[in-house]
């Protein structure tokens, strides 16, 4: 369990618009071992979906541009790869899928058609072996009447469905790396939890190493193994499910668990963090989270924080938990 | 260009006072947006000085558009006669100069036919719909089911020649695109709450369509109408062409072609010059409909 | 799918009928006296009466009509006052001359058309995507009666490549091709680049390159089958503009087919031959219109299940 399936490091990606650079993912770094599931958590615009994208090298060039960094897989460099290697890589050894189920789909071929797609790219199989194969991966993926459903057309189903056709093509290589970025968040809240629940059976059953993309720590709480909190580009904060959720560290972290609706409290005000995620082109001095941190003084407004190694290898990117930090507010006191 | 600015700036003032802040922000925007685009200053500027050539054509043309230098007939061009002279000895720069007076009134007064009746029929077939609707429509339907040329080419045997008959020959021609964009707006313009409040409050159907609909389609009809224009232009081109349209001795680019066409051997260069004079006036006045189309109505893209 | 088909003939049987009634009344009634018009100045009062009675001119204008239609139904119009031949001869003839100039132009104009907008889609944003807009662009307003005229001067006269009128051989067709194609395959190639471009930026395309799939085969697959639905629609707007286009280009070429037919008929006052070309040409129109919009939902699946429902 302990081998290194993915290590990502330093990875930026810069956009070069008219209004200038975007620096949509700045120096990230993470690694996913075999058959482990990381969330990665953000608002929209932090960054989250860019690092999908960086991954398998589909970001939109121009203006985007993977500007640094290193994408090992099994220890090779995805970055360094040729075009042609690439393609061999993607839908075969890492997959992804996306957000909206109802546009991911080429609206005039079938769900079939789209699947045997994938298998005649990557496998030696003859048409029909390739459309047996395609009405299996339906049926694995939970669709009723597979044999017939196979020969639908996209609008003929249902956004929970077009999910699954999407998982389906995701998995009918046996990748080792499954890429779901907002799988859930085109979907109705019952539909929502079958597909986590999907995505967690398959993990069990195939061994398949998941990165999950999602504002939702909801979703990450029921699917992941470890979390990493992004915002504006940036990784804010690394730890479990458990202890993200027991001891969130960082301010933001903390803010976003309290945005979680919890039942029990009827009374107490949903939190809302205040402000919203800066433009990435035009970003605030010092930490990029404290024009809305309540906990922001003087040197997070100059100082742009790194990453804090805690003595219990938790892994924060916040001047609280640096000497600087206690030394200021020894000085006020 | 100044000059220009300074028109937009009145322009939008004016409806600054007559309709509140709410359109001004939409026009202005647009404005703004034209005024980016390059390629749509080009073009206006082009049509500007193609309107200022047809007003002050007496003025700028060397010689009147029927003076005929005898003996000197079919000359290739030279500092008397820059584009050299036709069949007759009339001067050919001159004539062109003086052809741009008919296909800009062709533009002009064949698409404020074509608008009227599209619009008319468009506003009563959307507004009223069910039964009117379904008969206009398949009206429509009659009068778009012939390619425009040959429609225009039965209407003019019919009116018989002359420049009046060219305009309502592309006027009743050209109104069928306008009527249906002009239907379906008002159909969706029709359920929303003002209009409802207003028939609400007895507000008569006239009234309604036209105090609150018609100035709703302001801006399609100002682009539709921009984009046909190019086409009107050609019609006009090709029913002079054929002999159709515009008879001589006026001058007609259309008609200066198909009078080049018999000398291709003697003087080939006379038919070049009235055709660059209509490519260049389609040109600007169909760039300048995409511009006027993107920064007021990109819905209409599809079109 | 087939009450979508009965409805879409009925309503091309009302439009052909009320196609019939305007032809009818704009050459019938509208300029007064069908026979004065048409024999202009060449006749004294007592030949215009006679030709009158022969051509029925003389009976109720609904008995006229509905012998019209009676004609129009079984495809007879009559005969051509000045060929002495019955019209729908005469036309059958000059349609299959047309027909086969449309087949060329439409044949030159998608596939020049396709070629330039493909590549102007795959090339976008780069120096060869500006060069095919410019010369689409340029294309575009090119009148095709002018186009033939320099194609004339520069291949027939000057380097005496090619017939410049007539139809002796197939090579007769090219120039006309060329001049008539040219419009309509810069159109189809802004018309293909838009679209192209369109579907090449859906999320589709970005799961076909999640799954591997080489960009040639996203263009040529999931690219071009997206965009060919409004390619498809433009090929019905180009039977239309190549019957009128034709027009033209068979006066500058002398090809004997619809158009120039028409335009003789109208310069001879040939009233029998006009109306018979006005709805020879509507019925060709309407037909191709009703083939296009059935085909649509062979294509789209989308609008299959629309129009099923």
């Amino acid at each position: 369990m302990s081998e290194k399936l993915l290590q990502v490091k330093n990875l930026s990606t810069y956009f070069y618009t008219d209004e200038g650079v975007v620096y949509a993912l700045d120096d990230v770094s993470f690694d996913l071992e075999k058959g482990e599931a990381l969330g990665i958590v953000g608002e929209s615009g932090s960054g989250k979906s860019v690092t999908a994208l960086s991954i398998i090298r589909l970001v939109q060039s121009p203006p985007g541009r993977i500007v640094s960094g290193e994408v090992l897989l099994q220890g090779e460099d995805l970055l360094k790869k040729s075009a042609r290697e690439m393609r061999r890589i993607r839908g075969e050894k890492v997959s992804m899928i996306f957000q909206e189920p109802m546009t991911a789909l080429n609206p005039v071929f079938t769900v079939g058609q789209q699947i045997m797609e994938s298998i005649l790219i990557h496998q030696h199989k003859s048409k029909k072996e390739a459309r047996e194969q395609a009405v299996e991966m339906l049926r694995m993926v939970g669709i009723p009447a597979p044999e017939k459903r196979v020969d639908d057309y996209p609008h003929q189903m249902s956004g929970g469905m077009r999910q699954r056709v999407m998982i389906a093509i995701a998995l009918c290589c046996n990748p080792q790396l499954l890429i779901c970025d907002e799988p859930t968040t085109a979907l109705d809240v019952t539909i929502q939890a079958q597909i986590l629940e999907l995505i967690r059976d398959i993990r069990e059953r195939l061994g398949t190493s998941v990165i999950l993309i999602t504002h939702d720590l909801g979703v990450v709480a029921q699917v992941a193994d470890r979390v990493m909190i992004m915002y504006a580009g940036k990784a804010m904060e690394y730890g479990t499910v458990r202890e993200i959720f027991t001891d969130p560290r960082h301010p933001y972290t903390a803010a976003l668990l309290r945005s979680i609706p919890v039942i029990e409290n009827k009374t107490e005000r949903l939190h809302v963090i205040r402000g919203m995620v800066p433009s990435l082109s035009k970003r605030p001095e010092g930490c990029l989270f404290h024009p809305r941190c309540d906990e922001a003084c003087e040197l997070c407004r100059t100082k742009r924080p790194e990453l804090v190694t805690m003595a219990d290898g938790r892994q924060v990117r916040c001047h609280k938990y640096t000497d600087e930090w206690e030394g200021q507010h020894n000085d006020r006191q | 260009m100044g000059l220009l600015k300074r028109k937009n700036d009145v322009y939008s003032a004016l409806i600054e006072g007559a309709e509140g802040v709410a359109y001004t922000s939409f026009y202005h925007d647009a404005m703004r947006r034209l005024k980016k685009d390059k390629i749509a200053m080009v073009c206006l500027f082009v049509v500007a000085a193609l309107i200022i050539i047809a007003i002050f054509a007496p003025f700028i043309a060397p010689y009147e558009e029927d003076y005929m230098d005898v003996g000197n007939e079919l000359a290739r061009p030279s500092s008397e006669h820059l584009l050299g002279t036709d069949e007759f000895g009339r001067d050919i720069l001159s004539r062109i100069i003086f052809g741009s007076r008919v296909s800009l009134m062709v533009g002009v007064v064949a698409e404020a036919i074509a608008v009227f009746i599209g619009l008319v029929v468009g506003a009563i077939a959307g507004y009223y719909g069910g039964k009117v609707d379904a008969v206009l429509s398949r009206i429509i339907e009659i009068f778009a089911s012939f390619p425009h040329i040959l429609f225009a080419i039965v209407v003019m045997f019919v009116l018989g020649t002359g420049i009046m008959n060219v305009f309502i020959a592309i006027g009743v021609v050209g109104w069928t695109g306008l009527a249906r964009v002009i239907r379906s707006q008002i159909m969706q313009l029709k359920q929303k709450e003002y209009v409802e409040a207003a028939r609400a409050s007895g507000g008569r159907n006239m009234q309604i369509i036209f105090r609150h609909l018609i100035p709703n389609c302001l801006s399609t009809i100002i682009v539709v109408a921009t984009m046909n224009i190019p086409s009107d232009i050609m019609y006009e081109a090709s029913l002079s062409f054929l002999g159709l349209g515009v008879q001589p001795p006026q001058a007609s680019w259309g008609s200066m072609i198909s009078e080049a066409r018999k000398f291709i051997r003697q003087y080939p260069e006379y038919s070049v010059f009235p055709g660059i004079a209509l490519i260049v006036t389609v040109l600007a006045f169909n760039l300048l409909g995409d511009a006027l189309r993107d920064a007021l109505d990109p819905r209409l893209k599809n079109l | 799918m087939i009450k979508y088909t009965v409805k879409r003939l009925l309503q091309t049987l009302i439009v052909l009928f009320g196609v019939s009634l305007v032809t009818f009344v704009m050459l019938n009634i509208a300029p007064g006296d069908p026979v004065g018009v048409m024999l202009a100045k060449r006749a004294d009062q007592e030949t215009i009466d006679r030709v009158r009675h022969e051509m029925g001119l003389d009976k109720p204008y609904t008995e006229q009509f509905i012998e019209f239609i009676r004609g129009a139904v079984v495809g007879d119009f009559g005969d051509s006052y000045f060929q002495h031949k019955p019209v729908s001869e005469i036309l059958a003839g000059a349609f299959r001359i047309t027909a086969s100039l449309g087949v060329w132009v439409m044949l030159f104009s998608i596939v020049l058309g396709l070629l330039f907008g493909i590549s102007a889609a795959v090339l976008h944003g780069r120096i060869g995507d500006k060069i095919i807009i410019l010369i689409s662009t340029l294309g575009m307003v090119m009148p095709s009666f002018w186009i033939a005229i320099i194609l004339q001067i520069v291949l027939g006269v000057k380097f005496k490549l090619l017939p410049i009128s007539g139809l002796q051989s197939m090579s007769s067709y090219i120039l006309p091709t060329i001049s008539l194609g040219l419009i309509y395959a810069a159109s189809i190639a802004r018309l293909c680049r838009t679209n192209m471009l369109d579907a090449l930026n859906q999320d589709y395309v970005r799961t076909a390159r999640a799954k591997g799939v080489s960009e040639f085969k996203i263009v040529m697959q999931h690219g071009l089958k997206n965009a060919a639905i409004p390619i498809i629609t433009y090929i019905g707007i180009l039977i239309k503009s190549i019957l009128g286009g034709s027009v033209l280009v068979e006066t500058v070429f002398s090809i004997p087919g619809l158009g120039k037919t028409m335009v003789d008929a109208i310069t001879q006052r040939d009233i029998r031959l006009i109306q018979g070309c006005t709805i020879y040409i509507a019925v060709v129109f309407v037909v191709a219109n009703l083939t296009i919009d059935l085909l649509y939902g062979l294509l789209d699946p989308r609008i299959r299940v629309t129009q099923e429902g």
